[in-house]
C-alpha cells in the first residue's frame, strides 16, 4: 500500500490533517504575510530613528517598543522576516535540490555510487553539524550571504538524500518502474517522471521540518555574532536585544517568541503531514 | 527505628541484585554468544574508524579551501614580512598540502594535536583536556535533566492519551522545542537570577558550584527533554498495545508494575537510543549556553580560536569532538545489539 500522495490532483480538497496542522500552516501564512506585506504597508524605514523613545517597551507610538537607537522593534520584525524566510526558504530548497539529486541517483544506480554517497553521509553525520556551519561561517574572510547560505547547505543535504534514498530503494522493484525501464527510458528519465513523483511526500514532510532546523542553526550563528551580518534577521535581532538584557527585556522576548512561533509552526505542520503521510504512525496519537 | 533500616537495606540489597543481573546478562551477552555479534562489533568498530578518519580529513580539507590568509588575519596586512615568515613557518603554511596533512596526522598520533601558534608553548591538546570537563559536565547534567523530566512526562501522557493531562504535556513538549535556546537562556537568568535569587549567574562567585550548573543544565537540556517526552509517549503507547501488556494486566498485577516493568522496558529501547545520539548535540549546543552564562569549556575555546584563526585549535575540537560522537554512538550501538537480539544482523 503506497502512502497517498500530497499533490494528487483528481479532484481539489482540503487534506484531513488535523486542527493542529491547520494551526500550524496558519502561523505560517501569518508570518510570511507579515513579511511580504510589512515593508509595504508600514511608511518607516527600519533604521529611521526616534531619538526621544530610547530602549522603550511597547507603547501606542511603537507598539512592539524600540531599540538602543530608538528604531521601531516592529519595522524591524518585519524586513526581518522578509530576509529570515527567504534565506531560509533558499537554504531549504538547495539541501532539498542537492538532497533528491544524490539520494535519488544513489538508490536507483545503486553500485559504487550509492557506496560512495552513503560513505560522505556516514562522515557527515558522525559530527555535529552545527560546528561545520561555525567552522565555515566563521573563517570565510568577508563572507557574505552566499557563505552563508553555503555553510547551512554543506551538511543540510543529508537527512533529505537519506530519506530520498530509502523511497526510492522502496519503489524501484515495482511494476510501473519495470516497465518504464522495458520500454526504454532513460535511468533520467525514470527517475524524474516515474519515481520523483512517488516519493516526495516523506521528503516535504523532512523540508518542513529542515525550515524549522536551518530557523534555529541562524539564530544560533547569529546569537554567536558569527557569519556575514545580515541585519533585522530575528536571530541578529536577538542577539543585539541580549546586549540591553539587564536595562529591557522586550528586544529578547519579541524576537524569541517570533522564532518560536515560526518553529512552533513549522513542527506544528510537520506533524500533521506526517501523521497524513505515513498512517501507520499515527496510531499512536 | 531498626524495622524500617531493615526494609531499607533489603530494599536497596534487591535493587543491587537487580542491577547486578542486567550486568551479568550483558556481559554474557557480549562474552559468550555468537560470533554473530563479535562480528557485528568489528564490523561497527570499523566503520567508526572510517567515520572519524572521514571527518579528519574533511575538516582539514575544508578549513583549507577556505580563501584568506590566516597570517594576514592573525598580524594585519601592514606587519613586518618576517614576523609574517616565521608564524607562516610556524603554521606549516609554507609547506604543500601534503606534507601539512601529513604533520597534522603525525600531532593526532603522538597526542600533541600541535601548537597554538605564535608562542609554541602550550599543546592544543593540553588546552583542550583543560576545556573539555566544564563541557562534559554540563552536558551530562543536561542529559539528565532532560531524561528526568522527559520520561515522567512522556509516561504520565502515554497513560492519558487523550485527556487534557495530555494536551497540557504535548502543548508543554511543543513549547520546549520550539523555544530557541538563546531566548530560553537570558530568561531563565532574568526569572531565577535577578527576581528570584535562586541561583547563581554568569557574574556570581559560585557560579562554578552544583547551584551554578542547574540553569545552564536547563537551558541546554530543554529541547532534548522535548524530543524525548514526545518519544516516549509515542513509544509507550505502542507497547501498551501489545499482547505481552495485555498478559501482564490479565494476570492481575498492579498497573504500575505492568507500566514500570512490563510496558517500559521496550519503550525505553528507541528513547535511549536517540538520547544517546544527541550527547553529541548537546555538546555543539553548549557553545550556545557558555556564551549565555561565560562559562568556560569547549565553546568558548572554539569561539577563542576562531577569533583568533588558530586552525589547529579548531581542528582538534572537531577530533575530539567527532571522536566522542562517534564512540558513545558505538556504546550506544553494542548496548543496543546486546540486549535486543534482534538487532545483530
Amino acid at each position: 500500500m503506497s502512502p497517498p500522495s500530497l499533490g494528487s490532483k483528481k479532484r481539489w480538497s482540503l487534506p484531513p490533517l488535523g486542527a493542529a496542522a491547520w494551526l500550524g500552516a496558519l502561523l505560517l501564512l501569518l508570518l510570511l504575510l507579515i513579511g511580504l506585506v510589512g515593508p509595504l504597508v508600514l511608511s518607516s524605514s527600519p533604521s529611521a530613528q526616534d531619538l526621544d523613545h530610547l530602549l522603550e517597551g511597547p507603547s501606542g507610538r511603537h507598539w512592539l517598543g524600540t531599540d538602543e537607537n530608538g528604531c521601531d522593534l516592529l519595522v524591524q520584525m518585519c524586513y526581518g522576516a522578509r530576509l529570515l524566510l527567504g534565506l531560509c526558504a533558499s537554504v531549504v530548497s538547495l539541501c532539498l535540490g542537492l538532497g533528491l539529486l544524490i539520494g535519488v541517483s544513489a538508490g536507483y544506480l545503486g553500485g559504487w555510487l550509492d557506496e560512495v554517497v552513503m560513505r560522505v553521509i556516514d562522515v557527515l553525520l558522525a559530527f555535529p553539524g552545527i560546528l561545520l556551519n561555525i567552522a565555515i561561517v566563521a573563517l570565510v574572510p568577508k563572507a557574505g550571504v552566499g557563505v552563508l547560505i553555503f555553510a547551512l547547505a554543506v551538511n543540510g543535504w543529508v537527512g533529505y538524500a537519506r530519506v530520498a534514498r530509502a523511497q526510492v530503494l522502496r519503489v524501484r522493484e515495482q511494476e510501473y518502474v519495470l516497465a518504464a525501464r522495458s520500454v526504454g527510458c532513460s535511468p533520467w528519465r525514470v527517475m524524474v517522471r516515474h519515481i520523483l513523483p512517488n516519493i516526495w511526500s516523506p521528503i516535504i514532510v523532512q523540508a518542513t521540518f529542515g525550515f524549522a532546523g536551518v530557523v534555529l542553526v541562524e539564530a544560533s550563528l547569529s546569537f554567536l555574532g558569527l557569519g556575514p551580518p545580515v541585519p533585522y534577521t530575528w536571530g541578529s535581532l536577538l542577539a543585539q536585544g541580549t546586549t540591553f538584557f539587564w536595562r529591557t527585556r522586550h528586544l529578547v522576548l519579541v524576537p524569541g517568541l517570533g522564532i518560536a512561533l515560526l518553529v512552533l509552526g513549522c513542527n506544528l505542520l510537520g506533524d500533521g503531514l506526517r501523521d497524513y503521510v505515513d498512517p501507520k504512525r499515527s496510531r499512536a496519537r | 527505628m531498626t524495622g524500617d533500616r531493615l526494609g531499607t537495606l533489603t530494599k536497596l540489597r534487591r535493587l543491587l541484585s537487580l542491577a547486578w543481573s542486567w550486568v551479568t546478562r550483558l556481559v554474557e551477552a557480549l562474552l559468550s554468544t555468537s560470533w554473530r555479534l563479535r562480528r557485528y562489533l568489528v564490523r561497527r568498530l570499523f566503520s567508526s574508524l572510517v567515520s572519524v578518519a572521514g571527518v579528519v580529513s574533511l575538516t582539514f580539507v575544508l578549513l583549507h579551501l577556505i580563501p584568506g590568509d590566516p597570517v594576514d588575519n592573525l598580524l594585519g596586512e601592514d606587519a613586518r614580512p618576517q614576523d609574517k615568515l616565521e608564524l607562516r613557518r610556524c603554521m606549516d603554511l609554507d609547506q604543500t598540502l601534503p606534507v601539512q596533512f601529513g604533520r597534522f596526522t603525525k600531532s593526532i598520533v603522538d597526542g600533541t594535536l600541535g601548537y597554538s601558534c605564535p608562542d609554541r608553548k602550550v599543546t592544543v591538546a593540553q588546552r583542550i583536556k583543560k576545556a573539555l570537563p566544564p563541557t562534559v559536565t554540563l552536558a551530562v547534567a543536561a542529559m539528565a535533566v532532560a531524561l528526568c523530566l522527559a520520561l515522567p512526562l512522556g509516561i504520565v501522557a502515554a497513560l492519558k492519551a487523550r485527556s487534557r493531562w495530555d494536551a497540557a504535556l504535548t502543548a508543554v513538549a511543543l513549547l520546549g522545542i520550539s523555544i530557541p535556546s538563546m531566548c530560553l537562556g537570558p530568561l531563565l537568568l532574568y526569572l531565577f537570577f535577578v527576581q528570584l535569587p535562586w541561583f547563581p549567574g554568569p557574574s556570581s562567585e559560585d557560579s562554578g558550584s552544583l547551584r551554578g550548573l542547574v540553569l545552564p543544565a536547563v537551558m541546554l537540556g530543554t529541547h532534548l527533554m522535548a524530543m524525548l517526552a514526545r518519544m516516549t509517549r509515542s513509544s509507550l503507547l505502542d507497547t501498551l498495545s501489545e499482547d505481552y501488556v495485555r498478559t501482564a494486566r490479565a494476570k492481575g498485577l498492579p498497573p504500575w508494575k505492568v507500566v514500570l516493568k512490563h510496558a517500559m522496558r521496550n519503550a525505553l529501547l528507541p528513547v535511549i537510543t536517540v538520547a544517546g545520539m544527541q550527547f553529541g548535540a548537546l555538546l555543539a549546543g553548549a557553545v550556545v549556553t557558555e556564551k549565555v552564562f561565560a562559562r568556560p569549556g569547549l565553546g568558548t575555546l572554539l569561539l577563542e580560536a576562531i577569533a583568533q584563526r588558530d586552525y589547529r585549535v579548531v581542528q582538534g575540537l572537531t577530533l575530539v569532538i567527532a571522536v566522542m560522537y562517534v564512540l558513545i554512538n558505538l556504546i550506544v550501538d553494542v548496548l543496543y545489539a546486546a540486549v535486543d537480539p534482534r538487532i545483530r544482523v
